[in-house]
């Protein structure tokens, strides 16, 4: 890029040089030209205008001629120019002012906004936390109702299971005191067939079984 | 051009043997274009001619009736005139004699300034009638041009009229603010064209533009404060005892009026001053190039060094017309803003 911008110098100086040498040139030989002619004018006619030109000299022609210049500028311009350009600046920056004051107000309206949105969504928050608290709570004491419940039914369950198993036991003993009372009998009725009545095989068995019951009692 | 030189060399009738010399480096020094008339010419000026003799140089920055173009553009170009007649309609004096002698006759001449301030009008009107156009159309602001000249235009809103004349009465004085800050700019830039020249180099126009901020600033003040009010309102409020504030008041009042009629003056000196300046050491240095057309081999030294340092010194040029042009509209609105806002 460096390089660019000096040869971009260097051309510029170039043209510049070219540009400034010609009419240097002319202008310099046009002066020397003029001031030959003025001082043979001079020369030839009044020799008191041999002190030149003068860098303070007043023309008033050309004090006239600007003024009526400057004046009819300030008039055209005041009207075609000035007024709708200061005016369409002024609107401009009025337009400009605006946009800003209501950027502004935007962007205080977001931000309040964005605020109450925010403690909408903590307050959610904080709703779904306890919520969630409130489910676990539930959760756990459903736990624990679904559990003492089982609990429950299992303690019933074996209850019933033992109170079964009981009548069951009982019923066998029972069963079984018959059925060996029977055997007994059976057995004792064989062995001692020819002592014993009919009569007193009843009461036997009478006696044996209002004594068994007791045994049986005792022994739990 | 050509028969110019000619009849010219034939009646100076010397061109001498040592002169030719000189005539040969001009003719090598200007271009291709003209050789043949550019020996004439140096022919007829070879009499020894002191190039740095301070008339020629002011002749060249003043004004005068006629154009120095290019040859190949014409070559010197009288304006035409409608009234071409030497003699003068009128001779204004004060009464003063080296005031006399600076003021010239009344002649009606049309003058290269003349010309450059009618094309700085119609610049100036072209620009920022376009500028109008273009803001009325759409106020978002667009294109290189229209960022450039509203960049200006709110620059001496809101660094020259405002600060100095205040906020409020600032408005009323802008368009003339503009104008004389855009006119003596637009002066001044056509001064660094080739061929043309700075009509701010001209005390002529500085007067007629300091006199018109003098105008503007005692009417606004006696618009502001009453034509009565304004004049009293020049001497500053003191507290003097009465015999003394008799004498002492009417003096100072005095004082104050030269003073308001100075500072206007020096307005206009200051950018007539600076104008002129520039130019002169522009062509300075540019002569130097015609003195060393003699000087053999030294002349491919000299030649190049004046026309870098004519390219430097105008680049300060251009500066110095965009300062002059504002310090001209800033103290102009200065001055309008002690008017309407005394002490």
């Amino acid at each position: 890029m460096n390089w660019l911008r000096m040869l971009m110098c260097v051309m510029l100086v170039g043209a510049a040089c070219a540009v400034a040498a010609r009419p240097a040139r002319a202008q310099v030989e046009e002066a020397v030209e003029h001031a030959e002619e003025t001082a043979e004018h001079a020369a030839s006619t009044d020799p008191a205008e041999t002190t030149g030109p003068d860098p303070l000299s007043f023309d008033p022609d050309l004090a006239i001629w600007t003024l009526v210049v400057f004046v009819i500028l300030l008039i055209v311009l005041g009207k075609f120019a000035w007024g709708p350009i200061i005016e369409a600046l002024d609107r401009r920056e009025e337009t400009v002012a605006n946009h800003i004051s209501q950027a502004e107000r935007n962007h205080e309206q977001a931000r309040l906004l964005l605020s109450e949105y925010e403690q909408k969504l903590a307050s959610a928050a904080n709703e779904v936390r306890g919520l969630l608290e409130e489910a676990r709570r539930d959760a756990e004491h459903t736990k624990q109702a679904i559990l003492a419940e089982a609990k429950e039914g299992a303690e019933a369950e074996k209850a019933r299971a033992l109170r079964d198993i009981d009548a069951a036991a009982d019923a066998a003993m029972e069963s079984l005191a018959q059925r060996s009372a029977e055997l007994a009998i059976d057995l004792a009725g064989k062995i001692v067939q020819a002592q014993l009545s009919r009569e007193d095989h009843a009461r036997l068995i009478q006696e044996a079984m209002a004594r068994f019951p007791a045994a049986s009692a005792s022994q739990n | 051009m050509a028969d110019d030189g000619q009849a010219k060399a034939e009646q100076a009738g010397a061109p001498g043997g040592e002169e030719s010399h000189a005539a040969d480096e001009h003719a090598h020094a200007a271009e291709h274009e003209h050789e043949h008339a550019s020996h004439e010419h140096a022919d007829a000026h070879g009499h020894a001619h002191d190039p740095f003799d301070k008339n020629h140089l002011i002749e060249h920055v003043k004004d005068a009736t006629y154009f120095d173009l290019p040859r190949m553009l014409g070559g010197h170009w009288e304006i035409p005139q409608i009234r071409d007649i030497e003699e003068p309609i009128a001779t204004i004096g004060v009464g003063f004699k080296p005031l006399d002698d600076r003021i010239e006759p009344l002649d009606a001449k049309i003058t290269k300034f003349m010309v450059l301030e009618v094309v700085a009008a119609v610049i100036m009107i072209v620009f920022f009638t376009a500028l109008a156009q273009r803001l009325k159309k759409s106020t978002a602001p667009k294109g290189r041009l229209t960022n450039l000249l509203e960049s200006m235009v709110v620059f001496i809103r809101d660094e020259v009229a405002r600060p100095a004349i205040g906020h409020h009465d600032a408005e009323k004085f802008l368009p003339f603010l503009l104008t004389i800050f855009f006119f003596v700019l637009t002066c001044n830039l056509l001064g660094l064209l080739p061929w043309a020249g700075s009509a701010t180099g001209a005390l002529a126009t500085t007067g007629a533009l300091a006199f018109a901020t003098f105008c503007t600033v005692t009417f606004a003040g006696m618009a502001k404060l009453g034509p009565v009010k304004f004049w009293l309102a020049q001497v500053p409020h003191m507290d003097l005892p009465k015999p003394i504030g008799f004498l002492l008041k009417p003096m100072i009042f005095f004082i104050e009026i030269m003073g308001l009629l100075i500072k206007h003056f020096i307005l206009a000196m200051r950018l007539l001053a600076n104008m002129m300046a520039g130019h002169l050491v522009l062509v300075v240095i540019l002569t130097f190039i015609v003195a060393a057309s003699s000087a053999g081999a030294v002349w491919y030294a000299v030649t190049p060094a004046s026309v870098l340092g004519v390219v430097a010194l105008s680049l300060l040029e251009l500066f110095v017309a965009f300062l002059q042009a504002y310090i001209f509209a800033f103290l102009s609105a200065l001055f309008i803003g002690m008017a309407v806002h005394p002490h």
